[in-house]
């Protein structure tokens, strides 16, 4: 019983600093660009398409079931998973954007960002290194 | 033959060898449906099920390519497959688009037709909430499609973002067998999206030709040929060979038609509210105006939401086109009128699940009263399906 409660109570503990765990958006370092999270979630919406200074924004994401990305969806965009899916399947289907395009993990989301100097995206903040910016978290 | 020409340009532009494979996308939607009438005084019109069940009508598969040719350019084709259609592959969308500026978007080629506010994501079950979008609105006819341009620019006013749509364009094709065309299609709409609401106002005016001379013309000859009537170049003469009528007033021959639309939605704390309202009609036809709503009250829970939908469906229409002096052909037109329009009107309350299974999966569940307003009777309708997108 007692073996239980401790398996349990670890279980739930495990689980929750799973789901808390801090989302970082990242830029290029040579970004300058000032991102509030008003303008984070207009992008991840579609509805900014290009940065300030004119160069179209790529939009990347990690994958449908990472924690990472049902955080982010959840605290910036104020979207569940499937709301964010059912929002984006009416304009990636009638031509009026492509949604954010996927990468496999927090290592390649940091190789796209450094070599993408007008990309953005978001990892776990634990991820984070010295070759991309952090311009919130969430 | 248009169509499929369209079509097959497009998907060889999309796999031709100047394109890379991986800069084409592949994505997808579609649904299951089933359906049928569990109480039925009437079987009501447009809403597509009878007293069986049946899992085809309504069912449907998409597979969308899409091809980036360069920054400004790209090419999108969208094959639908539906059960009501035996699964035929249709080419639904077949345009290539131009971005102008990251606001503005020009695109040419085949597109759904814009109607009312969700007409082109209507076949795309995942989008929306409802088991299927409320029909009093979303009749999901064969004409609406467009072929033609559209432009669409988006700019930020306050906080929220305005989204103009404008289409010109054309439509060619057969509608229950019978040859139908729409010219000079106009659309233009606004969508203002704040935050938690949105309003949209639209318009679409075109010019509409039924092929339909043939059937009223063989209508009349049966029920008034035995009397001695006769038509002779859409001039009708009675038995004593007196011209009394012009079918002209009955054909629809680039007769204008006029829609106009608007709604809102709401999406305030997991409380959702919609509602659209259209009406629409021809010119010089028996149906004056057509009025159609709808309302929706939902709740979004963790992984389900609940709708209530109220939708209103009525046509007011005159007997303008029973002008001859002959009560005969009098009856003849008043009586086609009735036949044609006036069982139409009813008014329906249903209630929706959708529930989000896993990515990219939903449940959906309808139950529905329908009550036909002319005879005062009503059908009971129960349909459920899974929607998804890939």
């Amino acid at each position: 019983m007692n073996l239980f409660k401790i398996t349990f109570t670890t279980i739930l503990l495990l689980i929750s600093s799973v789901s808390l765990a801090e989302v970082s958006v990242i830029v290029n370092s040579a970004n300058t660009e000032s991102f509030d999270e008003k303008t984070i979630k207009r992008i991840y919406l579609g509805k900014i398409k290009a940065l300030a200074n004119g160069e179209k924004v790529s939009v990347l994401t990690l994958a449908d079931d990472a924690p990472e990305t049902e955080q982010f969806r959840e605290s910036a965009l104020n979207k569940s998973n499937s709301q964010f899916k059912s929002y984006w399947s009416k304009i990636a289907f009638t031509g009026k954007g492509t949604p954010p395009t996927e990468v496999a993990s927090n290592a390649e989301m940091i190789n796209a960002i450094k070599s993408d100097p007008s990309s953005i995206g978001f990892i776990n903040s634990n991820a984070v290194t010295g070759d991309v910016k952090v311009v919130a978290t969430f | 033959m248009k169509k499929t020409l369209l079509a097959s340009s497009l998907m060889a532009a999309i796999l031709s060898s100047t394109v890379q494979a991986s800069d084409i996308d592949f994505s997808g939607y579609g649904s299951i449906r089933g359906g049928l009438l569990v109480n039925d005084d009437i079987t009501p019109q447009y809403f597509g099920y009878d007293d069986k069940v049946d899992f085809k009508n309504e069912s449907l598969f998409a597979l969308q390519a899409k091809a980036t040719l360069n920054e400004k350019w790209n090419a999108t084709i969208v094959l639908q497959a539906r059960g009501e259609e035996d699964f035929d592959l249709e080419a639904r969308w077949a345009y290539l688009s131009y971005e102008y500026s990251p606001n503005t978007t020009i695109s040419l080629g085949r597109f759904a037709s814009p109607y009312f506010r969700n007409s082109d994501t209507q076949d795309i079950g995942y989008s929306h909430n409802y088991s299927r979008m409320p029909k009093a609105i979303y009749l999901g006819e064969e004409y609406d499609i467009i072929e033609g341009i559209r432009i669409m620019h988006t700019t930020l006013v306050g906080d929220g973002d305005l989204t103009f749509k404008g289409s010109f364009g054309s439509f060619s094709g057969e509608v229950s067998n019978t040859g139908f065309e729409l010219d000079n299609i106009i659309q233009a709409s606004v969508d203002y999206t704040y935050e938690w609401f949105s309003i949209f106002a639209g318009v679409l005016t075109a010019d509409a030709s039924f092929d339909n001379k043939t059937s009223f013309d063989n209508g009349l000859m049966q029920s008034l040929g035995g009397l001695g009537y006769s038509i002779d170049n859409s001039t009708v003469y009675n038995p004593a060979n007196v011209a009394v009528y012009d079918m002209q007033d009955l054909y629809a021959d680039d007769d204008r038609t006029l829609y106009l639309s608007t709604g809102f939605t709401i999406d305030y704390e997991n409380w959702l509210f919609n509602a659209e309202y259209a009406t629409y009609g021809i010119e010089d036809s028996f149906v004056e105006e057509t009025q159609v709503m709808y309302v929706s009250l939902g709740y979004r829970f963790d992984q389900a939401v609940v709708s209530f939908v109220h939708q209103d469906y009525d046509t007011s229409f005159d007997y303008d086109p029973a002008n001859s002096a002959d009560p005969y052909i009098n009856a003849f037109a008043t009586g086609t009128a009735d036949s044609l329009f006036k069982s139409d009107a009813y008014d329906a309350q249903g209630i929706h699940f959708r529930y989000d299974l896993d990515q990219g999966v939903a449940l959906k569940f309808e139950y529905t009263i329908i009550n036909n307003d002319l005879a005062d009777e009503s059908a009971n309708l129960v349909t459920f399906g899974v929607d998804f997108i890939y």
